[in-house]
């Protein structure tokens, strides 16, 4: 019986240190994942306006990303020395080359090199900036970056609804639809390049797709009653959605190209927004079938249903996890809008924030931020929640209202 | 048990719901404890009767329950007779039929009344499919047609996160029920509005749900589908743009449009 627990512990210390050799940074990163890691820029290089917004960008990634505080950013022409005024944490340098830049990141404190890649300077300064932060994300915590994602919104700019797309930090706006008819709900189907949406052409609102690069529109789901709610699910290349042709609104599954698969609900309750699991084999949705609206799983086939939501009496907008361990949602509580996420593999449920005036959730590909519109606000915004830090940020500004986002990852 | 419902479907829920609850808080008494067993028996005994009670309470159409006087808890008395003469006539001979002429019992039947299939349909609570908006027709708001349309097409309105027909408007329908079976041909479209609370992608089915409600209503009244549209705008398009319980109760609604 000793003999097997020495075996026992003996292969546990041999798992934790492969961990602990493959990626020492990632340990100390989470081990309290509330905390960051303090960071320092040195660029080495020709200061001039390209590597003065670079430097900013990319300063405000690692803010952006969580994982990482910015204790100083400056352009050095000593590196050596002034890398040692950062004794006890992180520093990023950059060394102009003949082509580009050379990026290394090295923990002072034990001396060691996490990161080093070399980049051509054959983009913008802000583009090369998220592709530097997301690298060394991916490398140091395993986790996909967020800098190099968009977000779709909807808004009246214009005085009227319209789609629009904008970088993960709030810039580069550009509308995508150009509708004469009322068009809500964008949600990504290939991102960057396709994208859904419900259009009122014709009178009731359908599913259309859009192809960004070319413009082409094209409806794909049309049946009578309501075409909406779509949930695509990358993995299965198939997307729930709620129609209403049988008479009563019910969950479908269709293809991304509007064959209905099947039928997933059944009920004479309100079964409505559906999120697929990144697997495709589940889906949460919102149902008033026990009296008021909360949140349910089920298979794809519509068996196993459980409810998840339990913190009020008026729960929707599921959200599933791109790494499929989370579902966010939205409760209503004392007459102001909160989020909660419910972790799938325990059961255990943590409120994000009460008094958020949340709407129309979506996550972030790093299973860590959420992006919500605030309907408390005038006009309406959308923001940018990290579920560990807590931390809020504002997507679009305040001149227009914006609503119903949807995150995409390429 | 009182039926507080209007629509079938829904009160067939509440019974079924309240005999779920029962069976759940009475779970434990299908595992004999020592000592209880005869107690068990007896309430046992009493909640088979009440399901058996439950059970009896089959499904009734608008007119059966408005005629009970149970519709969403109003009693018989207070129901006006002009609103009640809906439901003491019948509903198929609304146009009295000229001798010689054929009518049509089954089939398509006749595009302005709801054939016996689908009046059953609605009264058993199932759903009715809807059919597409043909291209091309467009809608007006009654007020902009005529005055006396105005006067009858009034829109009606729901309770908070409710898709149930009211009491209060019972007779509006009534008489848009009636107006649209002396008029076969008029076609009409029932766009389902929601207030500013709650998620916009809920509010849209919500909405989705009123306009069917709508639409099964003046079914069972007889009026047929196939002239009845729908369409949801959720939160998108409310009467009263204003933050408070004035405006929300006045954006809860159903909206009657008329085919030019």
């Amino acid at each position: 019986m000793k003999k097997r627990w020495k075996l026992f512990f003996l292969a546990v210390l041999f798992f934790s240190s492969c961990l602990h050799a493959s990626s020492p940074i990632f340990l100390r990163i989470t081990k309290n994942l509330q905390e960051k890691a303090d960071i320092a820029l040195l660029l080495s290089v020709n200061k001039d306006g390209y590597w003065e917004q670079f430097m900013k960008i990319l300063s405000r990634d690692l803010d952006y990303s969580g994982y990482f505080s910015v204790t100083g950013s400056k352009f050095s022409e000593q590196l050596a020395s002034d890398r040692k005024k950062y004794a006890t944490q992180l520093v990023l340098t950059g060394r102009e080359t003949a082509d580009g830049v050379q990026i290394d990141v090295e923990d002072m404190l034990d001396e060691k090199v996490m990161f080093e890649k070399a980049y051509k300077k054959t983009e913008p300064a802000g583009s090369l900036a998220h592709k530097i932060c997301d690298d060394i994300v991916f490398h140091l915590t395993g986790k996909k970056g967020i800098a190099g994602s968009k977000v779709l919104f909807v808004s009246d700019a214009t005085g009227e609804y319209q789609v629009y797309q904008v970088d993960y930090d709030g810039e580069n706006m550009v509308r995508l639809t150009d509708a004469e008819y009322l068009v809500h709900y964008p949600k990504w189907l290939t991102p960057f390049r396709e994208f859904l949406f419900v259009s009122y052409q014709g009178g009731w609102p359908k599913l259309v797709k859009k192809n960004i690069s070319t413009g082409e529109e094209k409806i794909i789901l049309a049946q009578p009653g309501l075409n909406a709610c779509a949930s695509p699910c990358n993995q299965t290349r198939e997307m729930a959605v709620v129609l209403s042709r049988t008479g009563h609104p019910e969950i479908h599954i269709s293809d991304f190209s509007g064959n209905i698969i099947n039928r997933v609900t059944y009920s004479s309750a309100t079964d409505a927004s559906p999120s697929f699991s990144p697997c495709g084999k589940m889906i949460a949705f919102v149902s008033d079938r026990h009296g008021t609206a909360q949140v349910y799983t089920m298979t794809r086939e519509g068996s196993r249903i459980k409810r998840i939501s339990f913190v009020s009496g008026y729960s929707t907008s599921p959200a599933w996890s791109p790494d499929g361990n989370y579902i966010a949602y939205v409760f209503l509580k004392g007459g102001n809008y909160g989020i909660a996420v419910y972790e799938v593999s325990t059961g255990e449920t943590s409120i994000i924030g009460e008094l958020l005036g949340s709407e129309d959730l979506s996550w972030a590909p790093n299973s860590r931020h959420i992006v919500y519109s605030n309907i408390r606000m005038r006009p309406s915004t959308v923001m940018v929640i990290d579920i560990l830090t807590r931390e809020k940020r504002r997507l679009t500004n305040a001149a227009y209202n914006a609503f119903s986002p949807n995150w995409g990852s390429d | 048990m009182p039926r507080i419902m209007l629509s079938a479907p829904i009160g067939v829920l509440i019974d079924k719901m309240a005999v779920c609850y029962i069976m759940e808080k009475n779970a434990c008494f299908f595992q004999p404890k020592k000592g209880v067993v005869m107690k068990n028996l007896r309430i046992l005994f009493l909640f088979a009767a009440l399901i058996f009670l439950a059970g009896c309470q089959c499904p009734k159409t608008a007119r059966e329950k408005f005629l009970d006087g149970a519709i969403d808890g109003t009693k018989k008395e207070e129901v006006k007779p002009s609103a009640l003469s809906i439901f003491t006539q019948d509903i198929e001979p609304i146009n009295p039929v000229t001798p010689g002429t054929t009518v049509k019992t089954h089939g398509s039947g006749d595009a302005g009344k709801a054939t016996a299939y689908e009046t059953q349909q609605a009264t058993k609570g199932q759903p009715i499919p809807l059919q597409p908006i043909p291209e091309g027709k467009v809608f007006k708001s009654p007020s902009d047609i005529s005055p006396e349309l105005a006067e009858i097409f009034k829109r009606i309105y729901f309770n908070y996160d409710r898709y149930d027909i009211r009491t209060a408007d019972v007779q509006v329908l009534t008489k848009i029920g009636r107006y649209l079976l002396e008029k076969p041909n008029m076609e009409v479209l029932i766009e389902g509005h929601c207030d500013e609370r709650g998620t916009r992608e809920y509010n849209l089915v919500l909405g989705e749900q009123r306009a069917l409600s709508t639409r099964r209503f003046l079914v069972e009244l007889g009026v047929s589908p196939k002239r009845l549209y729908t369409v949801s705008y959720g939160k998108d398009m409310p009467a009263d743009t204003r933050s408070n319980e004035d405006a929300w109760a006045k954006n809860r609604r159903a909206d009657f449009k008329i085919a030019e």
